[in-house]
């Protein structure tokens, strides 16, 4: 999620608004959040305010002032902002990597998490979800994740924003990820029923159909099973689901008869997506255990990728930069990294295929340097 | 001793000292003997390599036995989900009457004139009525014969009549005319086009093995006539609405390769490698048109390697060995009627012959024209669909299931075979017989042991060839060179 940093006006308890540049007229100001070099008098009746200039008066509202980029941001955005000077970019207008985030609580404890899960209260996302909800109704969107943490963990809050995003954008692609466990359960999966499944895909992770490689991989014994049986249940209620896998020294070994498994018993998915690691949260802190290098991925990969290709289920390659990919399945690679985390080597700055390689994840602690090399122009090396 | 359950499976020891195992549902694994041994006895380590691919192919489970379960029995559904496709397959006899004499015709086509042989509309009505019972979605119509274009007003009026009843109820008909297109006019095929009827006709290689078999009344070869009539047809219908099937007999048994390279040469987008039907007039000749079955499969692998080969060029399917590697290798159900337990006659494929009298396959037709009406399951004309279609022939599905044949049962292979009652009693005077010499089984135990040899080696691009064929995606071979 983009942040952006000030100085808050006061202390203020976190609120949600809609970003403008361009002001807009009174009646409208009360869920808008004006964004402007200088507070004037043009900038009251707002929800509150953003400047790069220096602090407003008493009778301007909740500000933050001293923002270094508010270029950042985009008319239609929306932020949440709160008393310690933070702004958090919960919907970015025109992305198509908008989230929904439920919570930080899971019910995996995976080796390679990003994004170590927390104990804290879900309260705040939901609500701010709901707002945002509240905000894009009526608007055209392309797609909406809902995300977490383990979003399903929210249980009725869960269902209750899956049901309004699938209802209210039916033109949108609604995708869930979701480690799939709880799904396992038939009065749980049954909670699903009467939300459309024509745009709502069930992203779900995946890493082996070997109970003793996924369930290592996700820190909790019976997972793989209950992983798997929430996808037959999910599939059972009409669902498109799509299985994600984390390629990593645990699994990377078996991928390819991973995809025939998948090929064999999971034909129904709608898409399979192998991830290269973000080296950050536990997946740094568990380096060695986890990493593999592309010189040891590349032809399991490959092998798994074919496999796919060859029974027609669409697959794809995320997070791999284009020169650590094996030739013959490059064309699956996607820039998948979001716009605002991912950066690129100095190197890569003579490279041909620059534009469709999505780079490296900012966040991760190291980056597989000696691998990289450009493409000269005409993408062959 | 290990604490995993072992899944139901069958296997064979082969000749390269490894076991092929073939789970409940169809996948498959080969292993080093020793190995298999150490499985069978519970001690081989869950953190061995075998081990985790023996797990991965479902041939054991431990905690995660549930979703293994779960998993076989998706996939066995799948697999025997033509039964839920009931009937989609049926051939009208429209005519017995042919304007020609092929040596091996197993139709003892009645001369040109002999119109006792005819469909008459009525029948053919009623027939269409009660084709339009069966709980399927998708009927198709197969004109037979015979020469269906000699007795044409029948297949028009069928065809109205179908599309009629199709759209009341809401389904989606197909057509297909099985013609030796030697008499086919330029109005019959513009009909076909017109209602978008296929046609399938009959090529059995170059001129010289074509005309060994495929002759006119008077005895002489048809293979110029064919071409040119199929230059006619293709033109009004669109190359891909003319499809050839061939059937191998002694002269051409030994050139299956020049067979095939005919096929190629008049632009077929495959071929169909069919071994010679036993019955009928064949029977008679079978001294100058049979072979053995051991013959057949040595010949037909022989040609498949052969247009695997090609295939490194040019995409050009066999079409026998992608409906088995499509049982071997993908989870989906293959609609052959040949080819299922329990077998395919009537469930997935009836006839009806000129007089009204259906029969689950062509075989048990041609048996009662013997004399023998034992498979007859009823006429249209006096039979209601409950009692041809749910009463008798459920009796026939009782004595079709290869799972209580031997040595079927414990075959390796049984998940990819099926059955022939109709065959079976032919033979032996018994629907269910001893299948160890039988001919059907010598040849899909012979072909199907090639074919697993061919899996066993395969490289990428063999690979890559045979995926093309089942899922019909030509590019998923690079041909670049
Ligand atoms: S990576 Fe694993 S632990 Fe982290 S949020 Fe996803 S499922 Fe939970
Ligand atoms: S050199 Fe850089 S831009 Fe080019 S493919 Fe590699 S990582 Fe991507
Ligand atoms: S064309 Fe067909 S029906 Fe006619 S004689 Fe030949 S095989 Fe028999
Ligand atoms: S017919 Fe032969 S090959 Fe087929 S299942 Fe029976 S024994 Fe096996």
């Amino acid at each position: 999620m983009l942040t952006l940093k000030g100085r808050a006006s006061e202390a203020f308890s976190s609120f949600v608004g809609e970003v403008t540049f361009a002001g807009r007229p009174f009646y409208a100001r009360s869920r808008a959040v004006l964004v402007c070099e200088e507070l004037t008098h043009a900038a009251m009746g707002y929800k509150g305010c953003i400047t790069s200039g220096g602090r407003g008066s008493w009778f301007h509202p909740h500000h933050i002032y001293g923002v270094e980029q508010p270029g950042l941001l985009h008319e239609g955005d929306i932020v949440a902002m709160d008393g310690t000077g933070t702004i958090e970019v919960l919907w970015e207008e025109g992305s198509s990597q908008n989230c929904l985030f439920l919570t930080e609580n899971c019910n995996c404890r995976c080796v390679m998490c990003p994004q170590p899960p927390a104990q804290s209260d879900p309260a705040r996302f939901l609500r701010q979800a709901e707002e945002v909800l509240e905000l894009i109704r009526g608007r055209s969107i392309s797609d909406c994740c809902i995300t977490g943490g383990e979003p399903t963990l929210a249980g009725k809050a869960f269902f209750d924003i899956l049901r309004r995003s699938a209802r209210e954008h039916p033109e949108a692609l609604i995708s869930v990820l979701t480690n799939g466990r709880l799904f396992s359960d038939r009065a749980f999966v049954r909670r699903l029923a009467g939300i459309p499944a024509e745009n709502v895909l069930f992203c779900v992770s995946l890493h082996s159909e070997l109970d003793a490689v996924h369930d290592a991989m996700a820190g909790v014994r019976g997972s793989c099973a209950q992983t798997q049986q929430g996808i037959y249940n999910l599939a059972g209620y009409g669902f498109f689901v799509e299985i994600r896998t984390v390629i990593s020294q645990y699994n990377c070994r078996y991928l390819a008869e991973f995809a025939e498994h998948l090929g064999n018993y999971f034909p129904f998915c709608a898409h399979v997506a192998f991830m290269g690691l973000e080296l950050h949260g536990h997946a740094e802190t568990n380096r060695d255990r986890v990493e593999v290098s592309p010189e040891a991925y590349a032809p399991c990969v490959k092998d798994a990728v074919l496999t796919l290709v060859r029974r027609g289920i669409p697959v794809s390659l995320y997070n791999i930069p284009l020169c650590l990919c094996p030739a013959e399945v490059r064309g699956y690679a996607r820039r998948s990294i979001s716009d605002w985390k991912n950066i690129y080597l100095p190197r890569c700055r003579s490279c041909a295929l620059r534009e469709e390689c999505c780079g490296f994840f900012s966040t991760s602690s190291a980056l597989p340097e000696t691998f990289i090399k450009p493409f000269t122009s005409g993408g062959h090396v | 001793m290990s604490g995993y359950t072992l899944l139901p499976f069958r296997f064979r020891r082969t000749d390269q000292h490894d076991v092929l195992m073939v789970n409940e549902c169809g996948d498959f694994l080969f292993l080093p003997e020793q190995v298999f041994e150490r499985f069978l006895r519970h001690e081989l380590p869950e953190d061995d390599g075998h081990f985790f691919r023996l797990k991965s192919h479902l041939f054991c489970a431990g905690e995660d036995i549930e979703v293994a379960l779960h998993k076989t029995a998706a996939r066995y559904r799948t697999r025997k989900s033509f039964l839920r496709e009931f009937t989609s397959l049926h051939m009208l006899v429209v005519t017995l009457r042919c304007n020609q004499r092929c040596s091996y015709c197993q139709v003892s086509c009645a001369g040109k004139d002999a119109s006792l042989y005819d469909m008459d509309v009525e029948t053919a009505l009623k027939a269409v009525d009660m084709i339009f019972q069966s709980p399927t979605k998708h009927p198709k119509l197969e004109f037979q014969g015979g020469e269906p274009l000699l007795h044409w007003e029948v297949v028009t009026a069928t065809v109205a009549y179908a599309e009629k009843l199709a759209r009341r109820l809401e389904k989606k008909v197909s057509f297909v005319l099985c013609t030796n297109l030697t008499a086919a006019t330029r109005e019959q095929l513009e009909f076909c086009r017109e209602h978008n009827v296929a046609v399938s006709t009959s090529l059995d290689g170059d001129a010289a093995v074509h005309d060994a078999c495929r002759k006119d009344r008077l005895g002489r070869g048809t293979y110029r006539v064919f071409l040119e009539k199929l230059a006619l047809a293709r033109d009004i219908l669109g190359r891909d609405r003319v499809g050839a099937l061939m059937t191998t007999t002694a002269f051409s048994l030994d050139h299956l390769r020049d067979v095939t390279d005919e096929y190629l040469r008049l632009g077929m987008d495959g071929i169909f490698l069919r071994s010679l039907n036993p019955y009928g007039f064949a029977a008679e000749e079978a001294a100058t048109l049979g072979y053995s079955m051991e013959r057949f499969v040595e010949k037909y692998l022989e040609a498949l390697r052969y247009i695997m080969e090609l295939n490194r060029k040019v995409f050009f399917p066999e079409y026998f060995a992608t409906l088995l590697f499509s049982r071997i290798l993908s989870p989906f159900a293959t609609g052959f009627v040949d080819l299922q337990s329990p077998a395919g006659a009537g469930i997935s494929g009836a006839i009806y012959d000129f007089d009204g009298s259906v029969f689950p396959s062509d075989e048990a037709r041609m048996l009662a024209r013997m004399g023998d009406r034992h498979f007859c399951l009823g006429n249209v004309k006096t039979d209601d669909y409950r009692e041809i279609f749910v009463t008798r022939l459920k009796k026939l599905t009782f004595v079709s299931c290869l799972e209580t044949t031997f040595p079927c049962a414990y075959c390796v292979y049984q998940a990819y075979c099926g059955t022939d009652p109709v065959r079976n009693y032919l033979e032996t005077g018994n629907e269910q017989r001893n299948m160890t010499h039988a001919p059907f089984c010598i040849k899909h135990k012979g072909i199907l042991t090639g074919l697993f040899d061919m899996l066993r080696h395969a490289d990428d691009t063999t690979r890559d060839i045979i995926w093309s064929w089942i899922t019909g995606n030509a590019e998923l071979v690079n041909r670049s060179c």
